[in-house]
């Protein structure tokens, strides 16, 4: 599902966020991704959506190179791929119903599809007292959730998340990790930056670990 | 079709509240392609009246055959004979000494009694020469006329292309300078309209970024901004042919106008509907060109 091969990022001011890594992730795949700030947990995963290209070597995402897809191709990626922003990218003056139901208009859903699909979500969630409160009006944990609402809405084939408990006490953590494991059985491939590596061990998944840019020995994290 | 509506109905929405979350803003985008557009047509107003009246001027155009006093009867059957035979005239007039003389009193009655002063009746004999629609380009007329300048018993050949043609030229320079001055406020109103799309995407980055990350496409994001930017444009080209109706209309009734030759030519006649209409699709296209410059150059999609 996802193949980097011998990917390596540098920046325009001369760092360097990944230095030949080389990993495949197969679909319906759960993985965590670790390593210490600024190991290039994040560059990686901009890679997947195509928010950042390598410098050299080759990401493919569902059989699509995309360093060398056109523009135009590009939000079609995206659709294939919901992400979980560290900072959750909310809208201030939309409700929460209406950011998570924004990702479905943007698509070209109808509005009754819009409609179910957010509702849905929301639903899953825990989030239906919630729709017509502002971001700021609801908690950091249902922020957080909100942002996992609008990753999954579209139903993507692939699930990113950065950091999505650094936010939230120990029993929303382990909820919500509960949440992407079964979105996972359902068949989406999800990847999870994270550097609590309590969580990891009790999850018991494939870890990918990342140190200054480099693929870590497995089992290193 | 279906998602072709919902899209079109999501830009047309967006587009209509990107225009009122600031209006001082819109209205300065749709008054600046407005006031480009008003100049361009004022010139092209004059443009179109003044052509008119050259085209009217064409028209009379005549070639006038003097002849010599000592004329012969012989040679003025040989001219009619050849007139008759001259594809390019329409109809001859013969004007006796006496006609033209007469006819300069009529035009001229503070001067009645200067023939009788210079002894007689200095005025030539003459024929008028109508000439058909197809021949009155300035080659055929002079070509018209140097055939009958030798002719026996002609003096003098003439006709007044000279002023046709000045005028022709005056009417092609006005054009031009309306074209010149209307490119001019036209790239003004663009970087003014781009600067209001630049504006707008700015207030708007965040949500823009959103769309981005979540999988919209350039079309739905930019859509809305290039149709708020057409609605600005076609607005203004609204304007400009309301403003031009009503500078008609006043140069039309204003005994000060009218009195003035010049701006009387103006008043003749409006932009045909075609112009009018070309002029606030033209307002529509700029604003769309504006938009796209903008978007570009502020790397939003």
């Amino acid at each position: 599902m996802i193949q980097f091969f011998h990917v390596t990022k540098k920046y325009a001011q001369g760092a360097q966020a990944l230095t030949d890594v080389s990993v495949h992730v197969e679909k319906g795949e759960f993985v965590f991704l670790t390593g210490p700030s600024g190991a290039g947990k994040t560059t990686f995963l901009k890679m997947v959506f195509r928010d950042e290209v390598p410098s050299s070597g080759q990401v493919v995402v569902n059989d699509q190179d995309v360093a060398t897809m056109p523009a135009r191709r590009v939000p079609y990626l995206r659709r294939q791929v919901g992400v979980v922003f560290q900072d959750f990218k909310l809208l201030p003056r939309k409700t929460v119903f209406e950011n998570v139901a924004f990702a479905t208009q943007v698509i070209g859903l109808s509005r009754k599809e819009q409609r179910s699909r957010t509702f849905q979500v929301l639903e899953m969630l825990g989030l239906n007292h919630r729709l017509h409160n502002y971001p700021e009006q609801v908690s950091g944990g249902e922020q957080q959730r909100m942002a996992i609402a609008r990753a999954l809405v579209n139903r993507p084939l692939i699930l990113l998340a950065d950091e999505p408990t650094g936010n939230l006490d120990p029993d929303l953590a382990r909820e919500i990790m509960g949440l992407f494991r079964d979105i996972n059985s359902h068949g989406t491939t999800v990847i999870i930056a994270t550097h609590d590596r309590d969580l990891i061990r009790r999850m018991g998944r494939r870890v990918i670990a990342l140190d200054q840019g480099r693929l870590a020995a497995p089992g290193a994290a | 079709m279906g998602s072709l509506l919902r899209a079109l109905r999501h830009h047309v929405r967006e587009a209509w509240d990107g225009l009122w979350r600031n209006p001082t803003l819109s209205l300065l985008s749709a008054a600046a392609i407005g006031i480009s557009l008003y100049v361009l047509g004022l010139f092209l107003l004059l443009a179109v009246n003044l052509n008119r009246f050259v085209e009217d001027l064409g028209r009379q155009t005549q070639v006038q055959v003097y002849l010599r006093d000592e004329v012969t009867p012989d040679q003025m059957r040989t001219l009619r004979a050849e007139f008759a035979s001259d594809p390019a005239i329409a109809a001859v007039r013969f004007i006796t000494k006496a006609d033209a003389r007469s006819r300069f009193q009529r035009d001229f009655p503070t001067l009645r009694d200067l023939p009788q002063r210079v002894g007689g009746n200095p005025f030539p004999a003459s024929f008028e020469l109508e000439i058909l629609d197809a021949y009155r380009e300035p080659e055929a007329l002079d070509r018209i006329s140097k055939s009958y300048q030798k002719a026996p018993g002609v003096e003098e050949v003439r006709y007044d292309r000279d002023w046709t043609e000045r005028l022709a030229a005056i009417v092609a320079l006005v054009r031009r300078g309306g074209y010149g001055l209307g490119a001019l406020l036209a790239f003004a109103a663009l970087v003014t309209v781009g600067a209001t799309v630049r504006l707008t995407v700015l207030a708007r980055r965040e949500e823009i970024e959103i769309m981005k990350l979540v999988g919209a496409t350039a079309g739905f994001i930019r859509g809305p901004f290039m149709l708020a930017a057409a609605a600005q444009g076609f607005a203004g080209g609204v304007l400009a042919v309301a403003g031009l109706l009503c500078t008609h209309r006043l140069v039309e009734r204003a005994e000060f106008f009218r009195a003035n030759p010049f701006l009387s030519i103006v008043a003749g006649r409006f932009l045909p509907a075609g112009a009018s209409l070309t002029l606030a699709a033209g307002g529509a296209l700029l604003g769309i060109v504006a938009a796209l410059l903008s978007l570009r150059r502020a790397g939003t999609v």
